[in-house]
């Protein structure tokens, strides 16, 4: 460790604020200075708003139209919620029967494998002929979009525990129920975590993009609207909404990682902060 | 508590298939070790004391031949045994006093009392006041005696390490053989030690065992008839060091070891 760094590591009463200071004021005047930049060049360019509307512009919509963006949210925010829950359910029940039997396996990976390859936005105007206009649309389309990296990393974490950890149940006389409890299931916490975290980023792309073609409401269906009737400031205010609830589900999964595996290492210390 | 009982190891071998050929790692052995007594297995590295260990824990099947554990065959699911190994193999989900009591609730015994001993074996291993920390904020030789007390909560009738102190300091070493003797039960607890210290071998046991290298097989056996407690001052004495000379020189001898 270099002089420089073992200083900061050492907490004084100064330097807590100082910290404090560099991770959040930079962040917030690198985004101001951005946004300031965004709406001079606007400005300066004379861009009509059709073409790119100015900050200001977005913002003037986003007060107006409150209380429609609030009722798309709430829409897409639902199709994300409902269907990334099962497709978590769903990831851990196959993902188990995978890592138990390898014969579950080799009937059933091929099958995964093939539908992880299918572009699924290429597919997704199919589901509006299958499953037809509205929510449910949406929904599975999450499903859809992310269920596979939370199977795979079930599958991986049930498989990773170690070998030898395994002989400590067994010499014990546990049975294979407890050491499935005690040693496989906390070992592949992590990977599941990860798994989720990957995932729950995509839950509300999922649910946006079945909005695009299979439904009439949603920030999704509010994006193209908006966009094939030039009305690109209003576009652009659901372009952050949506981002929003990105930043926030990430959160979600932080917050997540930090309850249920405190122990793993790349948790310890964490909750002192 | 579970009656003073035997180890009977009755013509076991252990062949592996590796990669289509056998490999012949142990045995024939045949050997009972008396109940109440402690036991140093010695031997070269590769000779097939960890499988032999396992066969014994019931975790691993003889290719022939058998282990009695008081008359029973020594089989997985049987309670009564600890196993401590060369790693310490702590749950890092667990806190330490949860770690220790793992085989009390895998064994669905009374929680209440199970945690008293618990916490009475941690202090009695010098880490009373890690009870409630996590695995990683321990030191090996510390993590090590939470393994150690782990092993005995629910007073085994049989004790079995592999190399329990091998991945420590020669000072922890030393320390850890100590606390051993003071919890080990002596009497009540049929124990064996694998090992690859000549000096530990002798200084924990009451027998030692040298093995030759691979298939291992029973060079030599040594009753080691010291009085107990033992000092670590013991290890000066003439009747020490002549029985570790004894053990060296099969050493020696089979180029394990050249002076
Ligand atoms: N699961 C296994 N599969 C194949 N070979 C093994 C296995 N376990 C041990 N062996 C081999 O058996 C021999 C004895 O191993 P082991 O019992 O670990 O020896 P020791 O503990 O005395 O060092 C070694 O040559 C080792 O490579
Ligand atoms: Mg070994």
């Amino acid at each position: 460790m270099s002089q420089a760094s073992a200083a900061a590591a050492i907490a004084t009463p100064e330097a807590a604020p100082r910290r404090l200071r560099s991770s959040f004021l930079l962040p917030v005047l690198s985004g101001i200075g951005g946004l300031l930049l965004w709406e001079l060049a606007v400005h300066a360019f004379a861009l009509p708003s059709y073409l790119l509307p100015a900050p200001s512009e977005v913002m003037v919509v986003m007060v107006e139209k409150w209380r429609l963006l609030l009722d798309q949210l709430q829409y897409t925010a639902l199709a994300a919620v409902v269907g990334f829950v099962i497709a978590l359910v769903i990831s851990i029940v196959l993902g188990a029967l995978i890592a138990a039997s390898p014969a579950v396996e080799r009937v059933i990976y091929v099958w995964l494998v093939v539908f992880h390859a299918i572009p699924k936005v290429v597919v997704a105007p199919l589901l509006l002929v299958w499953i037809g206009f509205g929510l449910q649309s949406s929904i599975i389309f999450v499903v859809v979009f992310t269920f596979f990296p939370m199977l795979v990393n079930t599958v991986t974490g049930l498989r990773s525990a170690d070998p030898e950890l395994l002989l400590v149940t067994r010499s014990m006389g546990g049975t294979t129920w407890q050491t499935l409890r005690a040693i496989r299931l906390p070992s592949a916490m992590p990977s599941i975590i990860a798994g989720i975290k990957i995932s729950i980023t995509l839950a509300p792309l999922g649910a946006v993009i079945g909005e695009f073609v299979a439904s009439n409401k949603g920030l999704g269906h509010m994006l193209i609207q908006s966009v094939g009737s030039l009305e690109v400031p209003t576009a652009f205010a659901a372009v952050v909404v949506v981002s929003i609830l990105g930043i926030l589900t990430w959160y979600l999964a932080e917050w997540l990682e930090r309850v249920a595996i405190p122990w793993h290492a790349s948790q310890r210390g964490r909750a002192a902060e | 508590m579970l009656n003073t009982q035997d180890i009977r190891i009755e013509d076991v071998t252990r062949t592996y298939g590796v990669r289509g050929a056998e490999l012949h790692a142990l045995g024939p052995i045949s050997v009972t070790l008396e109940p109440g007594k402690t036991t140093a297995i010695v031997g070269p590295s590769g000779c097939g004391k960890s499988t032999l260990l396992r066969i014994m824990g019931g975790l691993d099947r003889p290719s022939s031949g058998r282990v009695l554990l008081g008359g029973q065959v020594a089989k997985e699911g049987t309670t009564g045994i600890g196993v401590v190994f060369q790693r310490d193999l702590l749950l890092d989900w667990r806190n330490v006093l949860d770690n220790v009591l793992l085989p009390a609730q895998l064994q669905h015994r009374d929680l209440g009392q199970a945690r008293s001993r618990a916490l009475m074996l941690l202090r009695e291993l010098g880490v009373g006041d890690f009870a409630m920390r996590q695995p990683w904020e321990l030191s090996g030789g510390m993590r090590q005696r939470v393994a150690i007390a782990r092993a005995l909560l629910c007073d085994p009738a049989f004790l079995l390490m592999d190399e329990p102190f091998s991945a420590l300091d020669a000072l922890t070493r030393d320390q850890m053989g100590v606390l051993l003797q003071r919890v080990q039960n002596a009497g009540q607890t049929t124990s064996v030690l694998i090992t690859h210290s000549i000096p530990e071998a002798v200084f924990l046991s009451d027998r030692v065992l040298v093995m030759s290298g691979r298939p291992g097989m029973i060079l030599d056996d040594i009753p080691v008839d010291l009085p107990r407690p033992r000092p670590l001052s013991l290890r000066d004495e003439p009747e020490f060091t002549a029985l570790t000379r004894r053990i060296r020189m099969h050493f020696e001898r089979t180029g394990v070891l050249t002076a």
